[in-house]
């Protein structure tokens, strides 16, 4: 990553790189934008970008998300642990947390599998934080409901688990 | 939701999408990703019930946190006593059937003021649940040095038994009933160590322990413990470079029964702490890249006869706190030149006792050149008599000029009374030539203030009249004022020397303002000034609603 993004600052992110979502749509982005990717990092680095990047995983819907969050977060990478920015790091936060406060499912899994796909820690980060957000403090009863999971254990076999583990049950 | 630039699906279509399971689709890795997000093992340990697609995860989730009384500020002792037992049991089972993780941390710090409450106020805790937790640390602190990979934090209820003295007592006590003693944590692969160990006895390794032994370690704090065994001057050793090659944040608070401390830091150590180290009689440190030094080593300052020796050397020292270091003779100290910012430093009235200490503040002051932040704290403490004050001498009169300073904060503290503190400060303010902003915090309970006219705290006669150069003041900034004469000299001679000054804002006592109000009258503040205007800032509730009795002045 480092070493992409030095590149992309030295001929100023200047060069587009095409991404195809799986259903078609085009999105040009910088080199700069499209780097925090460490999959397409990769894939710049071994010069594999010509004809433009498919992502068969990703809907059209999600990479625009991807796309609104890698171009705010452009530079952000390159300017590590530089200060001076501080107004657009205020700006990026507020950005980051609108993102994340209108996340629900199903977007927020499809994100959190794209992000995972293409390797963006910071956006994988604050998905899954924001899933760990929605399942903390809550009873297993309030987490099944939250996240449509269903129940698939007898009885017994929920009571024998909540024994084992009874000190977090207890409420 | 759906793409931002699509409409809305109709109800039944959104119904529908809620029902899918998405959750249980993603794979191990990223619901342990999730997982580890979740600030209570509390909720981890939950989803183990959720359905089959969950049941083993707690199992190998790489981070977990125990944690008793998070959440709330009330003082909840029956329920976190409760809790307390229950997690015990809880931390003893995920530690005997566990394989690696990447985060453990365990606390049992409840009541309010968490997580770093001063060693003084310990909070009440059921003996059900000090000693078994004790009793379980030594195999905790075992399994950490073993499996934790990244981060382990610990922070045990302290034990009932006195401070200082009383440890070496309990230490033989623990050695003699050859019990498991806890011993501090071998780790090449941990990160972060913070233990906090509720003044339990804690062993440290001798054989072993080669270079490199602790070589993944930046941050590693060490509080509340007492050390027993031969190894325990050994503690220096394990945190020195060749053990500790990337130690960034070193801070030992409250650790009873290190004697010596020698310290070779890493080049990357940059932030050392050093508190209430009661036994410790040689100190020396070497830490070629350090930039915040905080000691607050009462024992050593003062142990008499013999001065301890101590020497530190940071030649790229930035910032500086000490409340009690060691006074100047037996102190080899190379980090003055460079530092900017004191953070933390004191004079001491009456000085009889405090004279030791007040050397060493005269000695920082005039070594520190390059210091452009000074925060200085005035504690005046005088006998409970009147007729037993002492008449001492102004420790001003041997402070040399600070024209480095520009951002002076001086807080002063009065117990049952004392010396009046206008012409000191007045004296202290004037050495600061070049100072941009001053903060003032009054600290004081009762106004009881030396009459004795000739005494040194009434010196130079007519200092409030005095001409001095404040040429670069623009703001100041007073907090719990009252309106004693004495006070309000200190404001006049700031407005008058100060041709540059922008604003300054005056806080009145919360309790001062609720005594006036009690008898009925009104604040009259009045303080002369030969231009500009006082006006009074409205207040603001309180953070419980009330309407604040903090009344603001500002002079513009």
């Amino acid at each position: 990553m480092a070493a992409a993004a030095a590149e992309a600052t030295i001929d100023g992110g200047g060069k587009m790189i095409i991404l195809i979502s799986a259903d078609g749509k085009r999105f040009e982005v910088t080199e700069a934008v499209a780097s925090q990717s460490q999959l397409i990092s990769n894939m710049i680095e071994d010069d594999c970008t010509e004809n433009g990047v498919r992502l068969p995983n990703v809907d059209g819907d999600i990479l625009t998300m991807v796309v609104d969050y890698c171009n705010m977060h452009a530079g952000d990478a390159a300017a590590d642990g530089d200060t001076t920015k501080a107004s657009s790091t205020e700006e990026l936060k507020k950005f980051d947390a609108e993102l994340v406060q209108a996340l629900e499912n199903p977007v927020l899994f499809k994100l959190i599998l794209a992000a995972n796909f293409l390797n963006i820690k910071s956006l994988l980060d604050m998905t899954c934080q924001r899933v760990a957000d929605m399942m903390s403090g809550k009873t297993p009863e309030q987490m099944r409901e939250t996240f449509s999971i269903e129940n698939d254990f007898t009885p017994e076999e929920e009571a024998a688990i909540r024994q084992e583990n009874a000190w977090a049950f207890d409420d | 939701m759906q793409g931002p630039t699509t409409t809305l699906p109709p109800p039944a279509a959104a119904a529908t999408a809620m029902a899918v399971d998405l959750i249980s689709q993603l794979n191990d890795d990223l619901l342990l990703h999730i997982l580890g997000f979740l600030p209570a093992v509390r909720d981890v340990a939950r989803t183990s019930v959720l359905s089959r697609r969950w049941r083993h995860l707690w199992s190998i989730a790489p981070c977990l946190r125990f944690a008793v009384g998070d959440g709330d500020d009330d003082d909840n002792g029956d329920r976190d006593a409760h809790a307390a037992r229950l997690l015990i049991a809880a931390v003893d089972a995920a530690v005997a059937r566990r394989a690696d993780v990447d985060i453990l941390e365990i606390s049992f710090n409840y009541g309010p003021s968490r997580p770093w409450r001063s060693f003084y106020e310990q909070p009440a805790c059921a003996a059900d649940v000090t000693m078994p937790s004790h009793s379980r640390a030594a195999a905790w602190l075992r399994f950490a040095g073993r499996h934790v990979r990244r981060s382990f934090a610990v922070d045990l209820p302290p034990l009932p038994l006195g401070w200082r003295r009383d440890h070496q007592a309990a230490a033989a006590a623990a050695a003699a009933a050859g019990g498991d003693l806890a011993e501090l944590p071998r780790s090449a692969r941990a990160g972060t160590m913070r233990l906090q160990l509720g003044n339990a006895t804690l062993t440290v390794p001798v054989a072993g322990v080669g270079p490199g032994a602790y070589s993944a370690l930046t941050d590693f704090q060490l509080h509340k413990a007492t050390l027993a065994g031969e190894g325990a001057d050994n503690l220096g050793h394990l945190l020195s470079s060749s053990c500790s090659p990337r130690l960034r944040r070193l801070g030992l608070a409250f650790v009873g029964g290190l004697a010596k401390l020698r310290l070779d830091a890493a080049g990357t150590l940059e932030e050392l702490e050093l508190v209430e180290l009661p036994d410790l009689r040689r100190l020396d440190v070497d830490a070629p890249g350090l930039r915040l030094l905080r000691v607050d080593l009462f024992d050593l300052s003062f142990s008499y006869p013999d001065p301890a020796p101590v020497r530190i050397s940071a030649p790229r020292l930035e910032a500086l706190a000490c409340h009690d270091m060691p006074s100047p003779a037996p102190l080899q100290f190379d980090g003055a030149a460079a530092v900017r910012h004191i953070k933390k430093l004191a004079f001491y009235y009456p000085v009889d006792d405090g004279m030791l200490h007040n050397a060493t503040t005269i000695w920082l002051l005039k070594n520190c050149t390059a210091m452009d932040h000074l925060e200085l704290d005035l504690v005046i403490d005088m006998p409970y008599k009147v007729s037993e004050w002492p008449i001492g001498e102004d420790m001003m009169n041997y402070v040399s000029e600070l024209p480095s300073v520009t951002n002076l904060a001086i807080s002063i503290y009065v117990g049952t009374g004392g010396h009046t503190i206008g012409a000191t400060l007045t004296k202290l303010i004037a050495k600061c030539k070049n100072v941009e902003y001053i903060s003032i915090g009054f600290n004081d309970w009762k106004i009881r203030h030396c009459s004795n006219l000739s005494c040194f705290c009434r010196q130079p006669k007519g200092w409030e009249d005095q001409k001095i150069s404040l040429d670069h003041l623009r703001t100041v900034d007073i907090r719990n004022f009252k309106l004693s004469d004495d006070w309000i000299r200190v404001l006049q001679v700031l407005l008058a020397n100060s041709p540059a000054l922008d604003t300054m804002t005056v806080e009145l006592d919360k309790t001062y303002l609720k005594e006036i109000q009690k008898e009925g009258e009104s604040v009259q503040f009045d303080v002369p000034c030969s231009k500009g205007f006082w006006a009074s800032v409205s207040s603001q509730p309180d953070e419980h609603g009330f309407d604040s009795v903090v009344v603001k002045y500002k002079w513009t």
